[in-house]
């Protein structure tokens, strides 16, 4: 008996890892989550038929483009991830691309325009710090 | 009085008004109804923008009525497929756009005041119909 009745180290060490990669996969989960939200549900995404939100995948891997339709299920690529992994965040859509940089473009009445991007992933990429932060508060009393 | 918003991206403007690439591009706004330019050889290279702004952050401790605003200028360089272009021309020319916003380049408009906050970096290109497509972006925030 040591009398010793603080932390126990290892415990604490398994708690904090347990917490990092807590931290990581909601904050990974935010990002995918705001990465495909719509324009009409205060997104940055375009929505048609809604498959290019859909499209948003995460994985381990970079993400290949791919024809729809799309399941829009992110929490596949979520549930492995740990902390130090490199994680690819992206949209499948053949058409993102073109979406997100903006393109030259016929419009109903037959005129050519210059389609704007939507910049959905840098909008999204630039909430990163503030989702981190916000999962970070929440985890914080644990 | 125009808006904020408004003085924001007159700023950004004024920056890519002073840009000078060769070859010489037209360069069009978003949602500018346009006709592509050609040349008697066929389609020419063009740039288009896309500006991209951020929610506001309310960061001010002193003045809690501080907001700092922030966005990404994308410039995006349409290159005619048909056009011969080698990959390091291509990379030159983005190259010449991206120089054109350094970091900490100072931009202003009425009360607007804005800063690049790292240098512009450029995508990989892609090809997007009958154009290869490279984008250059410009990350800015106000002062």
């Amino acid at each position: 008996m040591t009398g010793w009745a603080g932390i126990d180290p290892a415990a604490w060490a398994g708690s904090a890892n347990a917490i990092m990669t807590g931290l990581l996969r909601n904050s990974v989960q935010a990002l995918a989550e705001e990465a495909s939200k719509t324009i009409p549900n205060g997104g940055r995404v375009p929505v048609k038929t809604g498959d290019l939100a859909r499209s948003v995948v995460v994985s381990l891997t970079p993400p290949t483009v791919k024809d729809g339709p799309f399941t829009g299920d992110i929490t596949t690529g979520i549930a492995g991830i740990q902390p130090g992994d490199t994680i690819y965040l992206g949209w499948q859509a053949r058409y993102s691309a073109r979406q997100n940089f903006g393109f030259v473009g016929e419009d109903s009445l037959g005129r050519t325009y210059a389609q704007s991007g939507f910049g959905f992933a840098e909008a999204a990429a630039a909430k990163w710090d503030s989702i981190v932060m916000a999962e970070a508060a929440r985890l914080g009393g644990r | 009085m125009p808006t904020i918003e408004t003085t924001d991206y007159l700023a950004l403007k004024s920056r890519i008004d002073t840009l000078a690439t060769d070859p010489a591009m037209t360069v069009y706004e978003p949602d500018d109804i346009i006709t592509p330019p050609s040349d008697a050889i066929g389609p020419l290279p063009f740039i288009l923008l896309s500006d991209v702004t951020n929610d506001p952050n309310r960061g001010g401790r002193i003045d809690p009525s501080l907001h700092v605003r922030s966005g990404t200028l994308m410039l995006s360089l349409q290159w005619p497929i048909a056009r011969a272009i080698s990959h390091v021309q291509l990379k030159e020319i983005a190259g010449q756009i991206a120089a054109h916003f350094p970091a900490d380049e100072r931009m202003r408009y009425g009360a607007s005041r804005l800063r690049v906050t790292q240098d512009a970096g450029i995508l990989p290109s892609y090809v997007d119909g009958a154009y290869r497509v490279t984008v250059v972006r410009a990350l800015w925030s106000s002062m």
